[in-house]
């Protein structure tokens, strides 16, 4: 991904960020919104847990060195009337998701879109940013 | 186990990107969702509480039958003010995306999001007294703190109305039985009995997360008085949503959050058939110790669910552990309950 095109993306993302709710987290004590992220990697696991569902991915970063991420989506009563299903992800899977990145610098990030690797989007937040 | 990365190397990226979104060009940048408040107009169009005239039919003993299952109609603005409706959006819908899927969610009438949710006072705001305001100021800025958390975060009941604030995880089954009317939730498995033989309240120190329901029919509406809450706990939030956008002054949010109640906390409800598929709610809102008015919110919050819709648990504190991980560093997933 080029990379100004991926900063003009993720700035984006912020503005459109919008009437965001979190049903049920804290999101401003867990994650923050100036600190978008964009991370691509295999799916190497799918937790289908209540309050969130959580699916983890290795992610290369700048320096080439791979981390396991772990992002937080919607509950999963909301990701199924949205058309999810755990079978959705399947490990392997090359996804793509972008969100906010965790405040305590870990690896973690809050998902607002999750692209599958056939390019369908899906939102995977708790609530439909603007678009 | 870690999947082998190596065949999608070039397609692997991580990107965080501190600070984008902010005064990068010396412009002003509003504050960025998550209970900022948007703009709200001067003057709002008068609050109608609308006439049930849809007649629904009877039940064995008589009540209206408004029994069946439910779900949310996504809130089309705000508790405080109306929201901007987004791009692409027509007027009358919402514009979140949680239900159970936008061409299933119900038309809303016509002007239903003009005016905030807040419906009386007329400016929609919540009137809150000096000593709530500077304690909502309290956990705005300490809402980064455990001990400030949203109890809703804490998986515990959210009382009423929040329980029927709409939200992903928001579904309901209306049953009635001969002298009671009895509302399950998806969320949390909460559940309501609401008696309508006019008994009294419980003893006042009797106290419930849910409150003490007592219903009456007032020809097709649903009238409920809800009180002998449980005042335990500093974070009950009395609506709320949505964690507050850092940096936002408590008076300019919009979202409820941070306003806990007394012990003197009471509510009324009204739940008014529109049609056989939509109910209209309305909550006025009492607590002399952090309002100085009565204050009521309405919306159309039920929408009967599509045919074969199956309530889908959302058991909050099955998996709640990654508050913990992520605010205090202290890991329990080993002692998680886990869900094939």
């Amino acid at each position: 991904m080029n990379m100004k095109r991926a900063i003009a993306m993720a700035g984006l993302g912020v503005m459109l960020f919008t009437a965001s709710a979190g049903a049920h987290h804290a999101f401003s004590a867990e994650f923050d919104q100036d600190k978008p992220v964009m991370l691509e990697g295999a799916l190497t696991k799918a937790d289908w847990t209540n309050p969130h569902a959580w699916i983890y991915i290795d992610v290369k970063g700048p320096d080439g060195k791979v981390l396991n991420w772990s992002i937080e989506m919607g509950p999963p009563s909301a990701l199924l009337r949205r058309g999810w299903k755990k079978s959705s992800m399947k490990v392997g899977a090359i996804i793509k998701v972008d969100g906010f990145a965790a405040k305590n610098g870990k690896e973690f990030a809050n998902a607002t879109n999750v692209t599958l690797p056939d390019g369908t989007k899906i939102f995977a937040g708790t609530e439909e940013p603007g678009k | 186990m870690r999947t082998s990365i190596t065949i999608a190397g070039p397609l692997l990226a991580v990107l965080c990107l501190p600070g984008i979104g902010g005064a990068q060009d010396g412009r002003p940048v509003p504050p960025a969702g998550r209970g900022a408040a948007p703009a709200a107009p001067a003057n709002y169009p008068p609050y109608t509480r609308p006439a049930g005239t849809y007649v629904p039919p009877r039940t064995a003993d008589g009540q209206p039958d408004i029994s069946g299952l439910y779900l949310a109609i996504p809130l089309p603005r705000g508790i405080e003010t109306p929201l901007v409706p987004m791009p692409n959006r027509a007027l009358n819908r919402a514009n979140s995306e949680f239900s159970y899927s936008l061409n299933e969610r119900p038309k809303l009438p016509e002007g239903a999001i003009v005016r905030p949710v807040g419906v009386d006072p007329p400016d929609g705001r919540i009137p809150l007294t000096p000593e709530a305001l500077a304690r909502r100021k309290e956990i705005i800025a300490n809402q980064e703190k455990i001990e400030y958390l949203d109890g809703r975060v804490l998986c515990l009941a959210p009382g009423v109305p929040r329980s029927t604030i709409p939200a992903p995880v928001v579904g309901y089954q209306i049953f009635q039985k001969p002298g009671y009317v009895v509302i399950f939730y998806e969320q949390n498995h909460l559940h309501r009995t609401i008696p309508l033989d006019g008994r009294p309240p419980l003893d006042p120190n009797i106290r419930k997360a849910m409150g003490v329901s007592r219903g009456h029919w007032e020809g097709n509406v649903l009238v409920v008085e809800v009180t002998n809450f449980t005042n335990n706990l500093r974070n009950n939030w009395v609506i709320g949503a949505v964690s507050a956008t850092p940096g936002v002054p408590a008076e300019s949010l919009t979202t409820g959050h941070g306003i806990p109640h007394s012990d003197l906390y009471r509510v009324t409800e009204r739940y008014t058939p529109i049609d056989a598929n939509t109910i209209h709610y309305e909550a006025r809102i009492e607590d002399p110790k952090v309002f100085t008015q009565p204050w009521t919110i309405a919306y159309y919050a039920f929408a009967r669910a599509p045919k074969g819709y199956v309530p889908v648990e959302y058991a909050c504190f099955e998996g709640n552990d990654k508050n913990l991980l992520l605010m205090t560093n202290t890991d329990i997933s080993g002692i998680r309950v886990n869900v094939p």
